[in-house]
């Protein structure tokens, strides 16, 4: 027993302090990119002689990681996954370091479309380039809506449907003692999804010009209203089911237990092998608010505390760049481009112009034509954890107004760090 | 000399890894740092990040949770695991399965027990309120209601803290030699003449051991609400390690954080010392220079 | 005969608070263990609403095959290479450290003690970053070594044996030292062999803390082939969901098996543990 003890010992000792001297780039995503990007990275590798070695991890071990690693101002990490609203965050904190000079043989401009662009850029230098895209679009149930006598949401931007129709429709499906819920969000109390209610409203992003103060700019009339709206879909009307996660919203739907689900375009797929009968629509709007639609996905940038950046540019170009792994990602994996030739590509295909290709279609419309970058700040982190709680508090009873209120104050408090 | 060298390889290993970043943590949580102008400045600033607390309504509201939490759970973890411990000493031809199924929980992570628990106390269409509904009682909203949240949290705990520490005092009271029992019986005790004169006092050191680890677990206490409740709803299970915690990982801001920590060190180190004073017998060890 | 009926109705009484806590104890264990049988649509569609399917498992073994997949294996393996190295070394130099604070007393003995204290009233994910840092500076970053060695003095074991090592009567100790024994020896010869059931818990803390252990792992040994096991259970989920039944077919593994501990050392421990026929 000891000498085999002893021997494990040695074996697991020493089997990885060898694996880590090697020279190459090391490459933090998400685990969910890891199928999509190998072979790519891989191609790099062949194309360029460069190493690159890819770390995975789950969303928020990856924040955790980043913050850590820059904590410390590790060496070992060269180029990192970015989430759209962070890069102020990284940027400001020296995290990522701008890559202009990268890209200043090309233009830009003709790349990657113009939210993209919006989202990698603080202080008008650009620091992350974004690899994909996210659209927000209405999934509603054919059947519950029939029979609840409801007309379906249009395709049509004339014929966009308002937040007070699906409140309606949503009412008559409702049927508690059955389980069954006439609306929900995708990604509930989550600042990402529901940043089009207060935007649709009037009320702006949340954060105040300038990106460094928050006051009055989440009290204001349209996040007032946006509240409120919240408060009655989960505590009037009770159109929508509380004390259900982001994780279960979707499973929820596919179950044929909600009329209608406002969500990502990544769910389009999703309900493939269940027998909903369900239909898609445009996003909706308040009555007489702007249009306004969530967006923006995952950007790569370079750490700041790299030893390799010119090669690690390399691979962030190579990948946010090139129209393949744009397209490729459109193709296998339900991702909307924010590649110029990829969206392109989405409107010349005929594929997208049927259900249930025609998600991307419609996504990527909304993406290109409403598309609100979540607000831009340094302190995002703090801001959207702050948010996402008071979402969740208005969606549990508590009063809009108090709790935008102490939201506010909380965030302008922890801001005072970036003046 | 002797004592010392017994205590050597622990007592490094605890000032390396544990006091040394301990106090590290204590020093960082009396720096500010800036990021104005986009310059990160590191600033030495005394105890300003507690002072800052100290205006915090959200961490007087936390402060309290935590004094709440802790009054209730402990006692009542304790005293679950002592009266399971004891019903799990009784004779029976199935002891042994239902000795090992009662310690189950041990082996399920906290963040998966949290998982399904979240999942049984679904306010819509959960477990326990169908269960509940049985017996005439309308659903509860349980996790997601101001009132029920923390209380919800102490059940998940409780369930999965009970057989753990109950391990221990039912290694305790297999301790205490029968003979002792015996006697008492000779006597003519009756059973609760013999736990309160024969248990308590042979279990007296194994309670307070118990009663200490779990005052320090309690204490750092989190899981269930980074998973399910992410402090709310409205701030009602916002204790003070999950305050620490969102506001280092999650706000990145450090100076709050470990500030908030350093105060939660504090006052654990006092109800523990608490404890122990009033718990504890005195050392007759042997006397060394 | 009243007697009798009395006694009786004891043990009816004892039964049934037995089989009720058995079913709050083992209820939410069965549900995740029969939702890993099944897919995850079909674990929803049991659930929504409620009924008595939830409890029946069902018949894929879909989840048990991806998660192996997915290096679960692997990391099941550095769980128990990580746990029973940090038990084994665990046990030995915070028994030595109880028995220094329970048999003699020193100059700075309470100062120590009180060191030991804070020791482990601090949060241990309160110290994760000057730790990381340190691991770095001296080059454990990434490997076993930082999973291990900053796992091994633990102020909580120390206490516990400790509070041991005051039970044991102080002539049993002069007796062995006047037959001309060594304090280690002491230690080793007398104190320890008496302190079974107490090292069984000891052991069974070390093991659950390395066993429960995710924050720590995560960011001191994030390479795939260091993964601990809540890391990778915390992998089974993707940026919009998680994967549910993934997560219960591990963790119904990873329940059973510090079960498994538990039988594996119960010949050496019956006493204190199913020891009630034995004594």
């Amino acid at each position: 027993m000891k000498k085999i003890l002893a021997s494990l010992c040695t074996i697991f000792l020493f089997s990885n302090i060898v694996t880590s001297a090697k020279a190459e780039i090391n490459f933090l995503i998400g685990t969910w990119a890891e199928e999509p990007l190998t072979p790519f990275v891989e191609a790099f590798e062949k194309e360029t002689g460069i190493e690159v070695n890819i770390q995975t991890f789950p969303f928020r071990d990856l924040l955790a990681t980043i913050e850590v690693r820059g904590n410390a101002q590790a060496d070992d990490v060269d180029v990192i996954f970015v989430d759209a609203p962070l890069v102020p965050s990284y940027a400001v904190r020296g995290m990522i370091g701008p890559m202009d000079e990268y890209f200043a043989d090309t233009s830009v401009n003709a790349i990657f479309a113009p939210a993209g662009i919006a989202a990698a850029s603080w202080n008008g230098e650009m620091y992350a380039p974004p690899l994909n895209n996210s659209g927000q679009l209405t999934y509603y149930n054919k059947d519950l809506l029939a029979k609840a006598g409801c007309a379906e949401p249009s395709m049509i931007e004339a014929e966009r449907v308002t937040w007070e129709e699906i409140v309606d429709c949503a009412k008559k499906i409702t049927d508690e003692a059955n389980g069954v819920h006439g609306f929900i969000f995708d990604q509930i109390s989550r600042y990402y999804q529901l940043q089009a209610l207060p935007e649709s409203a009037g009320g702006g992003s949340g954060v105040c010009e300038g990106g460094l103060s928050v006051k009055g700019c989440l009290t204001n009339d349209g996040w007032m209203k946006a509240g409120q709206f919240y408060y009655d879909i989960h505590n009037t009307s009770n159109i929508s089911p509380k004390g259900v996660g982001p994780d279960q919203t979707h499973e929820l739907f596919g179950l044929g237990k909600i009329g209608i689900f406002v969500g990502g375009s990544w769910n389009n797929g999703r309900w493939a092998d269940t027998d909903l009968n369900y239909g898609v629509a445009l996003h909706p709007y308040f009555e007489g608010g702007k249009v306004v639609t969530g967006c923006n996905s995952w950007h790569i940038g370079v750490w700041n505390h790299s030893k390799q950046k010119a090669d690690a540019a390399k691979l962030v170009r190579y990948l946010t760049a090139s129209p393949d792994v744009a397209i490729h990602y459109v193709e296998e994996h339900n991702s909307l481009p924010a590649h110029n030739s990829a969206i392109l590509h989405v409107a010349e295909d005929p594929k997208f112009n049927n259900f249930p290709g025609i998600v991307m279609n419609l996504a990527t419309y909304e993406s290109a034509n409403h598309c609100a970058t979540r607000g831009r700040t340094p302190g995002f982190l703090e801001f959207e954890e702050i948010v996402n709680t008071s979402f969740e508090d208005i969606r549990n009873g508590g009063d809009p107004a108090s709790v935008l209120a102490d939201a506010e104050s909380r965030i302008e408090s922890s801001m005072r760090r970036y003046k | 000399m002797v004592p010392y060298l017994f205590l050597a390889p622990a007592l490094i290993g605890t000032i390396a890894f544990k006091l040394y970043p301990i106090f590290i943590g204590f020093w960082e949580s009396l720096i500010y740092t800036s990021f104005s102008g986009g310059v990160e400045k590191r600033i030495f600033v005394w105890f300003e990040n507690y002072q800052y607390l100290f205006d915090d309504k959200i961490f007087w509201k936390s402060l309290e949770i935590t004094a709440f939490l802790t009054i209730i759970i402990n006692p009542l973890q304790i005293a679950m695991s002592l009266g399971l411990a004891l019903l799990l000493m009784r004779k029976s031809k199935f002891i042994r399965i239902i000795r090992s199924l009662y310690l189950l929980p041990i082996g399920i992570a906290l963040p998966i027990a949290t998982i399904i628990w979240g999942l049984m106390l679904d306010p819509n269409q959960g477990l326990i309120n169908g269960l509940i509904g049985v017996f005439g009682i309308p659903p509860q909203p349980f996790l997601v209601s101001e009132n029920q949240a923390l209380w919800c949290i102490i059940a998940i705990a409780t369930w999965k803290g009970v057989a753990f520490w109950m391990l221990f005092l039912l290694a305790g009271l297999e301790d205490i030699p029968k003979q002792y029992y015996e006697a008492a019986e000779i006597d003519g005790a009756t059973p609760f003449q013999k736990f309160r004169y024969v248990t308590l006092p042979q279990l007296k050191r194994t309670i307070l051991f118990v009663f200490v680890a779990d005052t320090a677990a309690n204490f750092v206490l989190m899981v269930p609400m980074i998973i399910l409740t992410k402090g709310g709803p409205l701030q009602s299970t916002n204790v003070l390690i999950y305050e620490g915690y969102r506001s280092g990982f999650y706000y990145q801001d450090w100076g709050r954080s470990l500030s908030i920590i350093t105060i939660l060190t504090v006052i654990t180190l006092i109800v523990i010392g608490l404890q122990l004073l009033f718990l504890s017998e005195r050392n007759e060890g042997i006397k060394v220079k | 005969m009243i007697m009798h009926f009395k006694r009786q109705w004891s043990v009816y009484l004892w039964y049934l608070i037995i089989f009720i806590g058995l079913i709050i104890t083992i209820l939410p264990f069965w549900w995740g263990v029969a939702a890993s049988f099944k897919s995850n649509s079909e674990i929803f569609k049991d659930l929504a609403p409620i009924n008595y399917k939830a409890f029946l498992p069902g018949f894929s073994l879909d989840s048990y095959f991806a998660i192996f997949e997915n290096d679960f294996g692997r990391s099941m393996l550095n769980t128990f290479f990580v746990s029973i190295t940090s038990v084994a070394g665990g046990l030995l130099i915070n028994s030595m450290a109880g028995f220094a604070f329970a048999q003699f007393r020193f100059k700075g003995d309470n100062i120590i003690f009180g060191f030991v204290l804070l020791s482990f009233a601090v949060p241990a994910d309160a110290i994760a970053i000057p730790l990381f840092k340190m691991m770095r500076q001296i080059g454990w970053f990434d490997t076993f070594y930082a999973l291990i060695i900053p796992m091994l003095a633990n102020g909580l074991i120390i206490f516990l044996y400790r509070q041991f090592f005051l039970g044991i009567p102080k002539e049993l100790i002069e007796a062995a030292r006047v037959d001309g024994l060594s304090w280690f020896g002491v230690f080793w010869r007398i104190c320890l062999p008496l302190s079974v059931p107490v090292t069984l818990g000891a052991g069974l803390l070390l093991f659950v803390f390395q066993w429960e252990s995710y924050l720590w792992p995560l960011i001191a040994a994030p390479s795939p082939e260091l993964h601990l096991i809540q890391v990778t259970l915390g992998r089974f989920s993707t940026e919009y969901e998680m994967v549910w039944n993934q997560q219960f077919a591990a963790s119904s593994i990873a329940g059973f098996l510090p079960l498994v501990f538990i039988y594996m050392f119960q010949k050496q421990f019956v006493s204190a543990l199913t020891g009630v026929e034995q004594k």
